[in-house]
């Protein structure tokens, strides 16, 4: 990532589609297995990426100038764990039924590789606004991939949509799209389908 | 003032640790209030729910809860609900990834079920983490108590039996579930918590409110 | 019209007529339907291939009739048909085609598909038994009698030994999958296809013998209520060790990882009947003995003639062309 292109049309085609963090990049893999199977909860738990990606983003890029280099990750996972750290005080505050729901996900996000290597790659060498942006983009890159399994998995494992019956109750549910493996090879499918899509656009792979 | 020194380092660092710190005490100080009453409101609601009592709204939650009898210190409830004495007990133990919390109502004589309620647990969400779900719950209303214990397992529903639904595909799960609810069984039939509840069930009679 | 569709392969012919004569004793033990079962999979098997296959330009395998047949003969006689298709096409599209098709997937096609619909459909595919009848053609023409019975490793678990007879076990009459039961059969088909060098002796040795060997040490610990020599004639051990463990594609191919494959099989399957969620676990063997194979055969030393090309996938591919000289 080095002459990037930070117009915002480009930043947005860039990372809800060009270099998608899951199915170009493939990162933030394990958080995309663990909460794909109810849509509410992808949801949430998305959002809360996206506001993370954002907001530490804009942070990083706002100290970058008087970050010292050699303890500039240790800043970074500090910036991180702190908005992560909102979103669940917030959950608790005003979401409590959620927040039960996602039970230690919400910590976790800050194990999301997306996060960190987007304040590394983008945050740390452009400016504020732009890079605000970039995290929230690439933010929704993550969500778009993770709803579209989530709706396959939760449709299948449960015959529902955002908890609401869609198939009748004939359907059998499919055991395994609850289970975290489901995503897994559904994963694989998008990744397939995504780049076969890119090729035939012809975009550089 | 040298940007990479170790003195700016170190000065550096700790402005920046103390300022999120501090931010994040802020705000963790402006919401404790509201985190605790929704812990609380949680936890009376689920009392309630396991008695089987309705209550939904903030105001109808306290004023529902005011009329049991509760002992928070051992965690044992008793209550009047249609004119039966029910009684509830914290119930605990370990799930799949973490401990499982919750409520166990039974009736008096400690042969039926009333209701159970989950209020922490840290299963799988869409897994075990069903055990949230009604259909689960509400096997339990009403579901006598074989002596031996009641039996978790999925899809060999059997109430004659003794044995409910559990979660297909979250077998952990569903016996971490029967070991809880079994054991709670047995604290409720011990004398010293036996003797301790029907205390509570007297002030509820005396009209002594708690 | 045959050759113009499928690439030759003899050993797979083998494979498939061995498999073929299960058929036929599964159709007179449970009915009509293991037919139709099997009918449906194999043209929706060779469908799913062929779709894939015609975007690279190649004809479909042999070998895809023999996933079609052991994924069709290790579901249960009143499995539903759509249970049945739903199967077949995961098995061959994400088990297989995905990978790049015959001789570069890393599991078994046929067992992934059957796990697939094994953990997604538990009260479909772990029930749906049928009495044998004999002649089976037509009592059980439409598979009415429903049994939600034992099986007898079911029996076996619960300590009623006695429910489980030796001679019904060798004979196969017994509920059960569809080609699983028929123990002198599959015992027939093994000493023909070692004897023709379809399938190598050593996968099926080992994996049988480790499971005998757990199952004796942990009935005469005390810890299994199963008699070790009925639960190896129980389930589907002996087809998994016949025809599963000895997929030329997803196993190992040296000596020494080919007994070590056979001990993570034979393994898994006793660990998992006895201690596990699942009453059967030759398909969880099969697979984590899969994910293991390549590994073990690099671990080995290795051997004289020549060395191994840095690239795994091409080096494989043509194994099964050897004619099984090293299957």
């Amino acid at each position: 990532m080095s002459d990037v292109d930070t117009r915002p049309g480009a930043i947005l085609k860039n990372n809800l589609w060009t270099s998608n963090p899951i199915f170009m990049q493939v990162l933030g893999i394990c958080s995309a297995l663990a909460v794909t199977n109810l849509l509410t909860n992808t949801a949430i738990m998305t959002i809360g990426v996206t506001f993370v990606t954002g907001f530490s983003n804009l942070t990083v890029s706002l100290l970058k100038k008087f970050m010292p280099r050699k303890v500039r990750m240790m800043v970074q996972t500090l910036i991180i764990a702190f908005y992560v750290i909102i979103v669940d005080i917030v959950l608790k505050a005003y979401l409590p039924e959620i927040s039960r729901n996602l039970g230690p996900y919400v910590g976790l996000i800050i194990t999301n590789c997306i996060i960190m290597g987007r304040a590394e790659a983008f945050a740390q060498s452009n400016d504020p606004i732009p890079s605000l942006w970039d995290g929230v983009t690439s933010g929704l890159g993550y969500m778009g991939v993770l709803m579209v399994i989530a709706v396959f998995r939760e449709l299948l494992g449960f015959g529902t949509l955002f908890g609401f019956q869609i198939l009748p109750d004939a359907f059998v549910p499919w055991t395994i799209m609850v289970m975290p493996p489901s995503a897994f090879f559904l994963l694989g499918i998008i990744i397939w389908v995504g780049k076969a899509a890119m090729n035939r656009e012809g975009a550089p792979a | 003032m040298n940007k990479e020194g170790t003195l700016y380092t170190v000065v550096f660092i700790f402005i920046v640790s103390f300022a999120f710190v501090f931010l994040l005490s802020m705000t963790n100080q402006a919401t404790i209030e509201r985190v605790r009453l929704n812990e609380e409101i949680a936890r009376q609601s689920a009392v309630l729910s396991a008695m089987g009592v309705e209550a939904t709204t903030v105001e109808e939650i306290r004023e529902e809860f005011a009329r049991i009898a509760s002992d928070e210190e051992e965690g044992l409830f008793a209550g009047r609900i249609d004119g039966r004495t029910v009684y509830a007990k914290e119930m605990s133990g370990s799930g799949l990834w973490g401990g499982i919390f919750g409520f166990l109502a039974v009736t008096a004589d400690i042969q039926t079920f009333v209701g159970i309620e989950i209020v922490d647990d840290n299963e799988t969400p869409g897994l075990g983490g069903r055990i949230n779900e009604p259909w689960f719950k509400e096997q339990f209303e009403s579901q006598r108590i074989p002596d031996d214990g009641i039996t978790v397992r999925a899809g060999e529903a059997d109430p004659e039996r003794g044995i409910v639904d559990g979660i297909t595909g979250a077998t952990a799960t569903s016996n971490a579930m029967q070991s809880i609810i079994n054991r709670t069984v047995e604290q409720f039939r011990s004398p010293e918590i036996r003797a301790r509840l029907e205390e509570l069930a007297a002030q509820l009679a005396s009209g002594g409110e708690v | 019209m045959i050759e113009k569709l499928f690439q030759k392969q003899q050993i797979m012919r083998r494979v498939v007529g061995t498999l073929l004569v299960l058929l036929v004793f599964a159709t007179y033990l449970y009915g009509w339907r293991v037919l139709a079962v099997n009918a449906l999979v194999l043209v929706l098997g060779i469908a799913t291939e062929w779709i894939f296959e015609r975007a690279r330009g190649k004809k479909v395998s042999e070998a895809v009739l023999v996933t079609c047949l052991l994924y069709g003969l290790a579901l249960p006689p009143l499995v539903p048909f759509w249970v049945a298709a739903i199967g077949i096409i995961f098995a061959v599209a994400i088990g297989k085609e995905v990978f790049g098709g015959f001789g570069r997937n890393i599991f078994n096609p046929a067992i992934t598909g059957r796990l697939f619909v094994y953990i997604s459909f538990p009260t479909l595919t772990q029930r749906g038994w049928v009495e044998p009848r004999v002649p089976g053609f037509v009592r059980n023409l439409f598979g009415i009698d429903a049994l939600t019975g034992a099986t007898p490793l079911g029996f076996l678990a619960d300590g009623a030994t006695e429910s489980v007879g030796f001679w019904q076990l060798f004979f196969g009459f017994r509920m059960g999958s569809m080609g699983e039961s028929a123990v002198w059969l599959i015992l027939l088909a093994a000493v023909y296809l070692i004897a023709t060098r379809t399938a190598q002796w050593r996968l099926i040795a080992s994996t049988f013998l480790s499971a005998l060997l757990l199952q004796t040490v942990f009935y005469f610990t005390g810890l299994s209520e199963m008699v070790p020599h009925l639960a190896m004639m129980s389930g589907s051990i002996l087809y998994v060790a016949v025809f599963m463990s000895t997929d030329p594609v997803s196993g190992p191919n040296k000596p020494g990882s080919q007994w070590l494959y056979g001990l993570i099989i034979g393994g898994t399957t006793i660990l998992i009947r006895n201690f596990g969620g699942f009453p059967e676990g030759t398909s969880f063997g099969i697979l984590l003995g899969n994910t293991f194979a390549s590994l073990l055969d690099e671990l080995m030393p290795k051997p004289k003639r020549k060395k191994k090309p840095a690239k795994k996938a091409p080096s494989r591919e043509p194994a099964p062309s050897r004619e099984g000289a090293k299957a």
